[in-house]
């Protein structure tokens, strides 16, 4: 039962917003208080199947799920409260795109089966589309667009790996994946879906969509893109190209080597913007690429049951922290020293300092990196290297709250959630990973290593502070710019150009040209019979051979 | 579907193929004037014609298959038989038939030679029904020429001189078509003699003997099929022919023409040749690269296209090629191509009955004008939406069921290229389908509508109900399309006769 209210609680929501008046605020309402259902299968763990829904819908609590449930329960419910005192506007399209992100997202974490993945998946992609755009400007339909186009190149991936897994196995029930030896020669598919899911955790270089489309949803969008759904792509990978199923750790290391390559490129793109939430969502990458050292370095640890419970902690201390940064951005945290100080905790926990939830994330992060090293499978110089993505990290939250005092003028006053999500932040990661034994002893050692990474960043910050140069500064999207302009070129010479989402493919005019042309002949009846005689001719001559 | 089907003597096929030609007959006959009485003449051959499909899917559902035969010279026989497969078609069309009946009286309100559009729309029905319970490839052929003979009154319908010159397009194209397949035919009865459609193909006796001859007859028939089927290069006229008044490019895109092409295709690898001897011929491929072709060149010059209807053609032209695409590759990809023949006609022809319904109502036909439709047309702009995620292949509509099957068909059967040709027809659609979407509910309304007719409530309801019905097929076949007796149940039932 408790699966039943918990599908279809977003959907009753979002049924309810076309009628306006009471039963659209009705709506809101519960549309912002219904990812708290979620915890309702996590507390009674039963299982639902639907035979005769799509190809087969089965929806579950996985045995590693609880953190992301958690995580998304506890996000997604404070930054609803905060949207409906704070978004304003065409507020029936924003909250129809936040119910059904929110139905997309509860099937993506409690799917059992190829299609009920697939489903919720495609419905978070689509569904988000309408928060990126919300605010109905050039900016807004900018970001908006280049989101669907890499969206859709995403899905391209996702739909080949998906149909190939199909083909070999149906709609094969997910737990299967990761037995070891199963999903043997379907290597094809696996890659495919390891990059198209990529593209929704904004791993570098397919990140370009994210540091656009996260800032420029309003407030609790913002949060809730960058806490919670960006981890609709870590499942994907958890659920469909899971390490697990793999007989040997190898091809562990490209992954792990991308993940720390995305955790620095992040940082140092997101050095070179000014706006507070660009920042943040240059953060998002930055840790998207160690929740990719992460997943990697899972395949190291085959026998260990904890493994998975380490990154899931990982996932629910980011996810909570950052949906905190980011309300904190609709609540001017430069206004006040209280209101620093609240920015600056999460902050630090992102930064892994000692005694708080990141440094517990990343204690377990190291020990898996460990594990990869012993086997010989990953060099010893990347345990340095992911300590060191915190001093990276620290740089790029000094920057954060360097910023944030800059804004000291704005007005907006401080909303419950954001206290409550900054408190969540620092203590529901600690509080769960001692109920799933995976909480650490803070003994002298890491707190150590958890201390000079910090004080690395601040010397480079006194460092370059005695320098005395401005940062280099890049716009948002960085490489993305790069291609609107091989884009423009493409379309220069088609209609005048129309504002709005109607621009997507960027090749139309070229290619649509050469097609019109084929097709400016096939008008003519002679041309089309020289041709079926051709292709006769042709289809006789295979024939003939084979 | 039970195990052992059994062929009875039946006269029910034969009446449900003359129950929409007496209507015809009869609308011809009341005249023009009489609206009232051609409305329910209209309605109630529609229902009648529903009831008698019921009946007859109850039969074939009990183990019955009901046939009607009788000489048409000796030794060729007019045979007319409702197996699973002929049903399938049939309750498409039939369902569809009853709504666009609904759409076309309303779409039709004071506009002339409504008793000449309605005798011919009824005889173009009969045709279709009979190629759906045609159980030899004579008697399929005979109302395949009905069809095309009929659907060209009212592609003209408006006799203006486009409509003149897209008539004779149409004609040019078809006729050329029925002539190669209808020496396809003489040559195979010489070859094998008159066969009616058995599952697993006729030939399959014949052997490899006759390797060319056999391949030459396939080919000859195939062009005769794909040119109503719209396979590139013989798909020119289908454009052009959107000239029609809406009804018509709805049903002509959904239910008679471009799918009597494609269930032909249908007939003949399953029924004529056989899968087995359709690959072991080295067809299988070459039809399915010509399907593949097809999808990807229909898509890109559907994205090209700013007038609405244009685009909806072309993609026609695509998608319709996906069944051509299944049966071509077998196995489980020919379940993805058999269902899309359901898929893809509630899928297009929703779509045909909101540009229909923009066009009549606000004057719009282009694509930039569907800015901001959704505020004064949310139900038609839902269809529509509706319709446009399906045809792209999100799930949980229908056309998402198609791909599964067709793309998981064919990794199964060693062909993964399939997947690639699925995986850029999948984005073409999402770049030519998914702005005309955003559009709708995003962008603002313009201040002034491009024209359109002030209307009665009745007849703004005529229009928008029937695409909102065929929206609901298009979701319901994707959402409940694990359970008993969806067109997917239905599809599998038949691919299992098959495979026996």
């Amino acid at each position: 039962v408790s699966l039943v209210v918990v599908v279809l609680l977003p959907l009753l929501a979002a049924g309810l917003l076309p009628f306006g008046g009471k039963p659209a605020v009705l709506g809101r309402r519960l549309a912002a208080i219904a990812p708290l259902a979620l915890l309702l299968p996590l507390a009674s763990g039963e299982r639902a199947a639907w035979h005769w829904a799509l190809l087969g819908i089965d929806l579950a609590v996985d045995p590693w799920g609880a953190p992301f449930l958690l995580l998304t329960a506890v996000a997604w419910t404070l930054a609803g409260w905060f949207a409906l005192d704070r978004v304003t506007g065409d507020t029936r399209r924003f909250w129809a795109g936040w119910s059904l992100t929110l139905w997309g997202m509860t099937l993506v974490l409690l799917a059992q089966t190829l299609v009920t993945f697939y489903l919720g998946y495609v419905a978070v992609s689509l569904a988000a589309y309408l928060m990126i755009v919300h605010a109905r400007t050039e900016a807004a339909w900018r970001a908006g667009r280049i989101y669907l186009v890499l969206a859709f190149a995403g899905e391209a991936a996702i739909v080949s790996g998906v149909l190939i897994l199909a083909g070999y196995y149906g709609n094969v029930e997910l737990a299967l994946l990761a037995t070891p030896g199963f999903a043997s020669g379907v290597e094809a598919a696996r890659w495919l879906l390891l990059a198209g899911f990529a593209v929704k955790l904004g791993i570098v270089p397919l990140h370009v969509w994210l540091p656009l489309a996260h800032p420029i949803a309003p407030v609790p969008a913002s949060a809730i893109l960058s806490g919670v759904i960006v981890k609709a792509g870590l499942l994907g990978w958890l659920k469909l190209a899971p390490p697990q199923g793999l007989e040997t750790p190898a091809g562990a290391l490209p992954l792990v080597a991308l993940g720390l390559f995305t955790a620095f490129a992040g940082v140092l793109l997101g050095l070179t913007q000014v706006k507070l939430k660009t920042v943040l969502a240059y953060s998002t990458i930055s840790q998207m690429g160690l929740v990719l050292v992460g997943f990697g370095a899972l395949g190291f640890q085959a026998g260990d049951p904890r493994a998975l419970a380490a990154l899931g902690l990982l996932v629910l201390h980011h996810g909570l922290t950052k949906a905190s940064l980011f309300l904190a951005c609709g609540c001017a945290p430069g206004a006040s020293r209280a209101r620093l100080l609240l920015l600056a905790l999460p902050a630090l926990s992102l930064v892994a300092a000692p005694f708080t939830t990141g440094f517990l994330a990343k204690a377990w992060l190291k020990r898996a990196v460990a594990a990869g090293i012993e086997l010989g499978q990953l060099p010893a110089l990347s345990y340095a290297v992911v300590s060191l993505t915190s001093a990276a990290t620290a740089l790029l939250m000094w920057h954060l709250v360097a910023l944030a005092r800059r804004e000291r003028h704005d007005a907006a006053p401080v909303h419950a959630a954001w206290v409550l999500a900054a408190l969540a932040a620092t203590t529901v990661p600690w509080v769960w990973a001692a109920s799933a034994d995976v909480s650490i002893v803070a003994s002298v050692s890491n707190v150590w290593a958890a201390t000079w990474p910090p004080l690395v960043a601040m010397a480079a910050v006194g460092l370059a502070r005695a320098w005395r140069r401005p940062g280099p500064r890049l716009p948002e999207g960085d490489i993305v710019v790069l291609f609107e302009r091989v884009a423009a070129r493409f379309r220069m010479k088609a209609a005048p150009p129309t504002p709005g989402p109607a621009r997507t493919a960027t090749l139309r005019p070229v290619l649509g040209r050469s097609v019109a042309g084929i097709e400016g002949l096939m008008r003519e009846l002679p041309i089309v019979g020289l041709l079926m005689l051709l292709v006769g001719v042709v289809v006789w001559f295979v024939l003939w051979l084979g | 579907v039970t195990a052992e089907p059994i062929t009875t003597m039946h006269p029910l096929p034969l009446v449900v193929v003359l129950v929409s030609l007496l209507a015809g007959v009869a609308i011809a006959l009341i005249g023009e004037e009489r609206q009232r009485a051609r409305r329910v003449l209209n309605l109630a051959a529609a229902v009648a014609k529903l009831l008698l499909v019921l009946w007859i899917a109850l039969l074939v559902i009990g183990g019955t298959v009901p046939e009607f035969r009788f000489p048409l010279v000796p030794g060729f026989d007019l045979v007319l038989r409702a197996d699973s497969l002929s049903l399938l078609f049939a309750s498409l069309s039939s369902v569809l038939w009853l709504v666009t009946t609904v759409y076309a009286i309303a779409y039709l309100e004071r506009s002339p030679n409504r008793a000449r559009f309605f005798g011919f729309f009824s005889i173009c029905v009969t045709a279709t029904m009979g190629i759906a319970m045609a159980g030899n490839l004579l008697t399929f052929f005979v109302f395949y020429e009905l069809l095309t003979l009929a659907t060209w009154p009212l592609v003209v319908h408006t006799g203006t001189r486009a409509a003149l010159r897209a008539g004779r397009i149409y004609l040019q194209y078809t006729l050329g078509g029925s002539t190669l397949f209808l020496i396809g035919l003489i040559w195979l009865y010489a070859l094998a003699g008159p066969q009616d459609f058995i599952a697993g193909g006729s030939l399959a006796d014949v052997g490899l003997a006759a390797r060319t001859s056999q391949q030459a007859i396939f080919v000859l028939i195939a062009i005769g099929m794909g040119v109503k089927a719209a396979l590139v290069p013989l798909h020119a006229w289908l454009p052009s022919a959107m000239v029609a008044p809406a009804p018509v490019s709805a049903l002509l895109h959904a239910v008679a023409v471009v799918k009597a092409g494609a269930f032909g295709l249908v007939r003949l690898v399953e029924d004529v040749y056989g899968s087995a001897l359709v690959s072991a011929l080295g067809l299988g491929t070459a039809l399915a690269l010509a399907a593949s072709v097809t999808i990807v060149y229909g898509s890109l010059l559907a994205l090209r296209q700013r007038d609405l209807k244009k685009r909806l053609a072309y993609s026609t032209v695509s998608q319709v090629s996906y069944i051509a695409l299944g049966v071509a590759v077998g196995g489980l990809a020919t379940i993805g191509g058999m269902v899309h023949l359901v898929h893809q006609g509630v899928m297009k022809i929703t779509m045909f009955f909101c540009a229909g319904t923009f066009a009549t109502l606000l004057g719009v036909t282009r694509i930039d004008q569907l800015d901001g439709l959704a505020r004064r047309l949310p139900w038609s702009a839902a269809a529509f939406s509706v319709a446009a995620l399906g045809m792209i292949g999100l799930p949980p509509m229908a056309g998402f069921v198609s791909k599964w099957y067709l793309g998981a068909g064919a990794v199964a059967a060693g062909q993964t290229w399939v997947v690639a040709v699925l995986v850029i027809s999948t984005l073409l659609n999402a770049a030519y389908f998914l702005p005309l979407v955003l559009r709708m509910w995003l962008r603002p309304a313009p201040a002034r509508w491009p024209g359109g007719k002030r209307t009665s409530r009745w007849v703004v309801a005529g229009l928008v109900l029937p695409a909102v019905v065929t929206a609901g097929f298009t979701l319901a076949f994707g959402v409940l399309a694990g359970s008993s007796y969806s067109p997917l149940d239905w599809a599998i039932a038949i691919a299992r006769e098959y495979v026996r």
